[in-house]
């Protein structure tokens, strides 16, 4: 009598799991579909020098991730924040903290947060995005490797934001420069680029090199004519 | 003959037993709750009895401590209200306590004692307090007659002479170019030329809001479809990933067309910065292009939602 009715119990149950399963996720709330498109935007908006709509949107994104009251949540917005800085060679402190400033940081922010400092002793690599994972073994004994190491990271941005905090650590080198201002230049980012290019310049300066010092003045005009409300082409 | 003695000396030994077992546990539990202990007394006096019947509780500190037993009218027309509190509880009574006759819109009344200060003397017992009302009804004669006095106040505004007509004089002003052929727009913007490109940009708006609402439809037929692909035996074929390929262009045209919007939206925001007069237009402007940027996302929103292979959207750490 008994063990049909168990059995059949059990048939139910993994129908049930089988079904949730096949069945369509949760739709995502709305403040994180938001959040995570406006801080796309952002992203896009800043590095290519929209300053006014990237101010906005980010704006936008901290008020819907606000709304869970989630400081490490918000936290990771500043810390994007903080990063997109670093890729255009602002060194400034992060404001990862703005939110709630005694909430401590979930370990893998904490991590992230230390790795954009440059305070990479001892920083867990696992739990840094997997494109770092092999930059805190390098220290200043590897100078010579951080350059390839820096190459192999495939995400343009990641790169720019590893070069900026290598050069920081004192690991850089021109060929680092040369590295970060070519993918800025590539991925037409011009915020970072006119930050690049202008390190680059002083660089040149410094090795009394007229000729690419000459040539590097030139790109930098060009880009800045780019964000002139006037700019027109020649005739 | 001995035996069966002996038997029914048992058995009654045990109904005794059992007997005084009960009458036991029934002293025992009118003890407990109190039946024993003289309940303290005390009465409440106050002007209306209205709300107030035998049984409301008494709390302090949101913890019932006792009940009101009696309502009375005395002899000088006054109401009396007895009340009575567990003995143990009387402590929270203070020469100095307040009581409260709590009326809440909801539910039902209650009597709300607040003590202070718990080093003054404890209350004596039969002593008569004085019961306070606060009544939700009272606070809205208040306000309703503040109200009176704003609609008062804004009276004074809009009459002839006032601060408001005054006001409005100088909107006349601004409204005589507003009957040009782009209206409100040009009246804010100055030149037709400027409401003409704003004008234009809104209509961009409206464009692509219909573009957006054919493109659901599509949608919402594909994912029908892809629905059916995938439970199909075999799974995605290729086909279907020629589909998926074509909605992942579809998504990002939709995504562009939004940046456009938002940054149309900018630009308002920046027009208003400019201008000084007629914001009030230009509110309503904002407003109505806010609008229609919130209704381009809510359809970007459903789309991402019936997303068959969506990955949940979350910040990642560039």
């Amino acid at each position: 009598m008994k063990r049909p009715g168990i059995a059949a119990l059990m048939a139910m149950l993994a129908s049930t799991l089988l079904l949730s399963a096949c069945g369509s996720a949760p739709p995502v709330p709305h403040w994180q579909a938001n959040a995570a498109s406006l801080m796309g935007n952002y992203q896009a908006d800043w590095l290519e020098g929209r300053e006014i709509l990237a101010r906005r949107e980010f704006a936008l994104a901290v008020r819907a991730t606000a709304a869970t009251g989630d400081p490490a949540r918000v936290a990771r917005l500043y810390l994007v924040q903080c990063a997109l800085r670093r890729a255009a060679l602002d060194w400034s402190p992060c404001a990862h903290d703005a939110a709630a400033p005694s909430a401590p940081l979930p370990p893998q922010e904490a991590a992230y947060a230390r790795f954009l400092d440059g305070d990479w002793a001892g920083v867990q690599d696992s739990l840094l995005p997997p494109q770092y994972a092999a930059l805190p073994g390098l220290d200043q004994a590897h100078a010579d490797r951080i350059d390839g190491a820096l190459a192999a990271i495939a995400d343009p941005l990641s790169r720019l934001i590893a070069a900026s905090v290598a050069l920081k650590r004192g690991q850089g080198d021109a060929r680092t420069l040369r590295l970060a201002s070519d993918t800025a230049a590539q991925q037409g980012w011009r915020r970072p680029l006119l930050a690049w290019l202008k390190l680059r310049l002083a660089e040149a300066r410094e090795r009394n090199d007229a000729g690419e010092a000459a040539l590097l003045a030139q790109r930098i005009r060009l880009v800045e004519s780019s964000f002139s409300p006037n700019f027109s082409p020649k005739e | 003959m001995n035996d069966m003695r002996s038997l029914y000396l048992k058995v009654g030994s045990f109904l005794l037993v059992v007997l005084g077992l009960g009458v036991a546990f029934v002293f025992y539990y009118l003890h407990s709750r109190g039946f024993f202990e003289r309940p303290f007394h005390f009465s409440l006096a106050s002007v209306n009895a209205a709300n107030v019947q035998p049984g409301i509780p008494i709390a302090y500190s949101g913890i019932p401590i006792g009940q009101v037993t009696e309502v009375e009218i005395n002899s000088a027309g006054g109401v009396v209200i007895k009340a009575e509190i567990n003995r143990e509880d009387a402590r929270w009574l203070r020469i100095d306590s307040q009581f409260v006759l709590n009326k809440p819109f909801i539910g039902g009344a209650s009597i709300v004692v607040d003590s202070p200060n718990l080093t003054t003397p404890p209350l004596p017992a039969n002593s008569r307090v004085l019961l306070q009302t606060a009544d939700p009804n009272q606070q809205i004669t208040q306000v309703l007659s503040q109200t009176k006095t704003l609609l008062a106040n804004l009276d004074r505004l809009t009459a002839p002479g006032g601060a408001l007509s005054n006001t409005m004089q100088h909107v006349d002003t601004i409204s005589g170019r507003m009957a040009g052929p782009y209206g409100v727009m040009e009246g804010v913007l100055g030149t037709p030329a400027k409401a003409r490109a704003f004008q234009q940009s809104v209509e961009s708006t409206h464009v692509l809001l219909v573009r957006l609402n054919r493109l659901t439809d599509r949608l919402d037929a594909m994912t029908r479809k892809t629905d059916r692909w995938l439970f199909a035996p075999g799974g995605v074929s290729d086909a279907t990933r020629q589909n998926l390929s074509q909605l992942h262009a579809l998504l990002a045209q939709a995504r562009g067309n939004l940046g456009q919007a938002t940054q149309l939206l900018d630009n308002a925001v920046a027009i208003s910065a400019n201008v000084k007069g007629g914001t009030e237009n230009l509110d309503l402007l904002r407003s109505e292009i806010d609008a229609s940027v919130r209704k381009a996302n809510d359809l970007l929103d459903q789309i991402n939602r019936k997303w068959p292979f969506a990955k949940r959207p979350e910040v990642k750490l560039p």
